[in-house]
């Protein structure tokens, strides 16, 4: 009985987790909320000893069999036995959600990332891999939707000076650690709306030009001779 | 005969004009000896900036381009507001159109930041990452305030056959991609080292500047349209009549020899967003590519992101054998995005 009692609040709080995910632009952008179900962690994690090479987690809808990450365990990245920590490359970060934390929260998990992709790392840190932006103090950004309909970022500053740039999105905000490669399908805006330029067989204008002016110029060379004949 | 008539009072008629003139000559200069102050408040003098065509307000401290650029400002804020007013007499004074219209009109800034000394800018591409979306062009559009209704867009995208890269099958009125067997080139202007579009202008209207960005200076354009034929790439457009922008989605932020409202017959281009890009910001295009496929930096910065795919990656320019020394880096990076076909049948995209 007391175990049905911790699991009710915890369903009623996942459904308004998986609620709360579909609101938010990025989650429901990018990720199907219904594989994910978002729990306070620690309510299992804190007494659950989670040790060994384990590669399937239904309970998350987690399978590690398959994927770009498919040669990973669990323990690959979370710090068993508590596995709400992950390690980094010299130490560890707390478990952070994307689509429930917030960007500041996710940029800490790229030190995560770093142990097996330095390389990428790297070049993200150069601002050669990933989305960039730019700030300006006291500014904000307000994402309204532009030309062809395309999502367009209106940055509102005061005077549009001393901006800075920076990395736009953590990795996890494109990359599902769990799955590992982003689908490019879900990132397709629409199709531009330039009409396609007609057939080549169709162009005849030049054509009909080229015979009509070689006509007029015959006729008037015709009528001038005749005129200057009968002078 | 005529000093008959004069010698009656005395004088001859010479003497009489001479006395006068003297009178005259040295009233006047006492006059202006006494009075200097009051006549220097009726007469304005001449200023040397008047004569050399500068403005008498000008501060010492402004340059040419910034008065240009503050009267600019003023200009669009009139036409802004005379804008907004028709939208807020057509849908209403309380509608979010109006509002926004009138909110963009106040924010309207126009800018002459000049070039940091020692930057030297460039953009790399990851061709292995574009998808060819055009969100780019189509961001541009909105950044640089460019003509809603003639189609034009700076940045050209353009497919290629993966195999082979035959430039003769490149296709630019492609409608569906990412496809497994293609690679997008998206193209606008390289902002060559050489550009030949500015040797041509015979006005000068278009040059480089000190950070490596090719300006138009769209005051002095005369339209003759030299510089589109000269550019092997392509970059330039031409506005054939007064562009149409909503005032709604007009971009506050304008540099003046960049987004600045155009007018009708001057030449327009990519300027690396320079309202951006000289304040430490990222161009739009960089910004708004989903896949993260554009980095823009400082060549002459060791930890810039050229620098890094550089010497990482290794770049190349398109049409090299031009000579014009492209600052526009193409390279293929380390992964692919991955092709379509996997995920096809989620979701038809978001549009």
């Amino acid at each position: 009985m007391k175990h049905v009692t911790v699991i009710r609040p915890a369903l009623a709080l996942a459904f308004i987790a998986v609620l709360l995910a579909g609101y938010i632009a990025d989650a429901s952008q990018y990720r199907d909320p219904d594989k994910y179900q978002f729990y306070p962690c620690s309510q299992c994690h804190a007494t659950m000893k989670v040790t060994g090479m384990v590669k399937k987690q239904p309970f998350h809808g987690i399978d590690l069999t398959k994927g770009a990450h498919a040669g990973l365990y669990c323990v690959n990245c979370h710090a068993a036995p508590q596995v709400d920590r992950l390690k980094t490359r010299n130490g560890y970060v707390d478990i952070a959600i994307p689509g429930l934390m917030g960007h500041e929260e996710l940029m800490k998990l790229n030190k995560v990332c770093e142990r097996c992709h330095p390389q990428t790392y790297r070049d993200y840190m150069h601002l050669a891999h990933a989305n960039k932006t730019y700030t300006c103090s006291g500014g904000s950004v307000e994402i309204v939707k532009g030309y062809k309909g395309i999502a367009y970022d209106f940055h509102v500053c005061s005077e549009y000076k001393n901006l800075a740039m920076k990395p736009a999105k953590a990795c996890v905000e494109c990359h599902d650690p769990h799955v590992g490669v982003y689908p490019a399908i879900s990132i397709m805006p629409p199709h531009s709306e330039r009409p396609a330029p007609p057939p080549e067989e169709t162009i005849a204008y030049g054509l009909i030009a080229a015979v009509t002016a070689g006509l007029a110029l015959l006729l008037t060379s015709v009528a001038l001779a005749s005129h200057t004949s009968r002078q | 005969m005529v000093e008959d008539k004069a010698s009656g009072a005395g004088l001859t008629r010479r003497e009489l004009l001479k006395a006068m003139a003297v009178v005259g000559g040295a009233s006047t200069i006492s006059f202006i000896a006494i009075d200097r102050e009051k006549l220097r408040a009726v007469l304005k003098p001449v200023s040397l900036e008047e004569i050399l065509g500068l403005e008498a307000e000008a501060s010492a401290d402004e340059s040419e381009l910034e008065r240009k650029a503050r009267k600019k400002e003023e200009e669009i804020k009139k036409w802004c507001s005379r804008e907004a007013e028709k939208i807020c007499s057509a849908k209403g004074g309380d509608s979010p159109e109006c509002k926004e219209a009138k909110r963009r009109c106040s924010m309207v800034k126009v800018k002459a930041t000049p070039a940091k000394p020692g930057v030297r800018f460039a953009m790399a591409l990851d061709i292995n990452k574009c998808i060819g979306c055009r969100r780019c062009a189509y961001a541009c559009v909105m950044e640089n305030n460019q003509d809603r209704e003639m189609h034009i867009e700076w940045i050209k995208v353009v497919s290629v056959p993966r195999e082979e890269f035959e430039i003769l099958n490149t296709k630019l009125d492609y409608t569906k991609a990412p496809e497994k067997n293609m690679v997008y080139v998206p193209m606008a202007c390289m902002h060559c080292e050489d550009p030949p579009c500015v040797m041509v202008c015979p006005v000068r209207a278009t040059f480089k500047e000190p950070d490596g960005i090719v300006v138009i200076d769209y005051d002095r354009c005369i339209g003759c349209r030299y510089c589109i034929t000269a550019c092997p790439y392509g970059a330039r457009r031409f506005n054939w009549r007064k562009p149409t922008i909503p005032v709604t989605e007009l971009n506050p932020n304008m540099h003046i020899l960049g987004n600045v409202l155009r007018q009708p017959h001057v030449t327009e281009k990519c300027t690396w967003c320079i309202q951006r890009s000289r304040d430490g910001g990222v161009p739009a295009c960089v910004e708004v590519c989903p896949v993260g496929a554009r980095s823009f930096g400082d060549l002459n910065d060791p930890e810039s992101p050229i620098r890094r795919i550089i010497e990482e990656y290794g770049a190349f320019v398109l049409r090299p054998e031009a000579g014009t020394k492209p600052r526009f880096f193409y390279y293929f990076g380390p992964a692919r995005t991955p092709p379509r076909e996997e995920a096809s049948g989620k979701s038809g995209g978001e549009g």
